[in-house]
């Protein structure tokens, strides 16, 4: 099958998906990033083209550029230019676009160029802040890696420059158009689970985080996500992500966070932390119980959202009604037939039995679907392009993802309760 | 090889055993369904699960049946 074909069946697939996410106008107005997808306007000419700057073309910023890759003729987008200061990443972009794409080292000469519309930044997370003003003051709009920035400070400031410049800042929270995410956000929003009384949360991996060195020298330009200069590590790399779901289905923000941290495991010379407990609290009362460690996969990575009338965990998909339904009722005869005759009947033992989890498989939230968020959200970027501007909401939610993943960094630091500071409010 | 040859009373005999079997099942169901007030649809939907509870009650039957015929066997062993 064409590329071009498959794309528009995953593309009809979707926008199949996003109606149902958007059924209401309500939702509409919950989710306005996805308005978009519904327009059809693609021009097919040069002057309609979206050229696109890529500045990072690290791991991250290679899935990026080959996501973009997939739809640049159909979408006609076009990567004119690719940035990376470190060499094989320089080498490795001109091999990926066949060096069709000029190539800088520097990423100032790459904003200088006039017909650039927008860029794509997945630089380490300390160079977000000065390269997303810069581009935003060359008037390019910007899609930047989460999270935002280092420090709270920078992180309005790229907010504010945005507002300034009136140009697109995207944060890379692909789940807002994931269509299990979209689909799981509207039927909790419709209150299918009900009241949230918790969102748990955890991102738990077994590996040390380190890359391969070619020198010894370039570890903390390889290796930076370890040290605190240039990362949060778990907070701003994993938890970002979580919070901003988080946020999202609670339709607001937390207004305290509490957390523990501590390098439990990996004593390796790292600054960041590879074992986190945090605790956020919504204005009404609910919690957000997140964790993250870097020693053990079993869990892997989940967001359970827990309701008065069902449970969601979104990443597998899955939903869970508190009352599941009965089974056929000659099962239920059987199953309590064979319970009298086999089960133990404890004599003298404890009367009380241990609450486990209810064993119930439960339903999926959303059909199988082929969709890549990670590229819906790149369309969705140069869709905006084309028309100048983005929802809002967007940018607010990356915004305050990475504001409350450095207040927890802040509240594991200090350990005390922190509240948002009101100068930092949008 | 030598053949079997079953009798037409024989498998009369067992088919209506196996029809009281079947019976029993339905007869379960429609029990069950009353006991936790389940909807009647539950008589059709559940038609696989009771042909199979029919069969596990046909082979419970034989079971019972080779047990009576062996004791019976003994008996009139132990008079002669």
């Amino acid at each position: 099958m064409e590329q071009k074909e498959l794309f528009e069946i995953n593309r009809r697939e979707f926008l199949k998906k996003i109606s149902i996410a958007t059924g209401s106008t309500v939702a509409l107005s919950s989710m306005p990033w996805l308005k978009i997808f519904g327009e059809d306007k693609i021009g097919k000419s040069a002057q309609d083209k979206v050229r696109l700057g890529f500045i990072g073309i690290g791991d991250r910023g290679s899935a990026l550029l080959k996501n973009v890759q997939t739809f640049e003729d159909i979408l006609n987008v076009e990567i004119a230019a690719i940035c990376d200061d470190y060499e094989p990443n320089y080498q490795r972009a001109i091999k990926f676009t066949n060096g069709k794409a000029k190539a800088f080292y520097d990423y100032r000469e790459l904003l200088a160029i006039k017909d650039i519309d927008g860029v794509v930044i997945a630089t380490p997370l300390h160079e977000h802040a000065h390269i997303t003003v810069d581009a935003l003051h060359a008037g390019k709009h910007v899609f930047c890696e989460k999270a935002m920035a280092r420090n709270l400070d920078d992180t309005k400031l790229m907010y504010d420059t945005h507002l300034k410049t009136n140009l697109i800042l995207q944060i890379g929270h692909q789940r807002m158009f994931s269509p299990v995410y979209l689909d799981a956000i509207k039927r909790i929003h419709n209150g299918e689970i009900g009241q949230i009384s918790q969102i748990r949360a955890y991102w738990h991996r077994s590996m040390n985080w380190r890359r391969p060195l070619p020198k010894p020298e370039l570890e903390r330009k390889i290796n930076w996500r370890l040290y605190e200069e240039y990362s949060a590590g778990l907070f701003t790399e994993l938890l970002s992500h979580q919070i901003q779901v988080a946020n999202w289905v609670n339709k607001t923000n937390p207004v305290s966070v509490v957390c523990n941290g501590s390098i439990n495991f990996w004593k390796d010379g790292r600054e960041v932390y590879d074992n986190i407990a945090c605790i956020y609290e919504y204005p009404d009362g609910s919690n957000l119980v997140y964790d993250s460690q870097n020693c053990n996969k079993h869990y892997g990575l989940e967001e359970q959202v827990l309701g008065s009338k069902g449970t969601m965990e979104i990443e597998i998909n899955k939903v869970y009604s508190e009352k599941p339904p009965a089974p056929p009722a000659i099962l239920h005869l059987i199953n309590d037939i064979e319970k009298d005759i086999f089960d133990v009947i404890p004599i003298g033992g404890a009367s009380w039995v241990p609450e486990t989890a209810v064993k119930y498989s439960g339903d999926y939230i959303a059909e199988n679907y082929k969709m890549d968020e990670t590229k819906l959200q790149l369309e969705a970027f140069t869709r905006y392009i084309r028309e100048g501007k983005a929802p809002e909401e967007l940018s607010r939610q990356g915004y305050y993802a990475s504001v409350w993943a450095l207040l927890a960094e802040k509240a594991a630091k200090t350990r005390e309760r922190i509240t948002f500071d009101e100068k930092y409010r949008i | 090889m030598k053949d079997i040859i079953i009798k037409n009373t024989t498998l009369k005999r067992e088919i209506i055993i196996w029809f009281i079997a079947l019976f029993c099942a339905v007869a379960l169901n429609i029990y069950a369904i009353v006991k936790y007030d389940a909807s009647w649809i539950e008589l059709l939907t559940q038609l696989p699960v009771i042909i199979l509870l029919s069969v596990l009650i046909y082979l419970l039957i034989i079971v019972v049946r080779g047990i009576a015929k062996t004791i019976l066997k003994i008996v009139a062993l132990l008079k002669k």
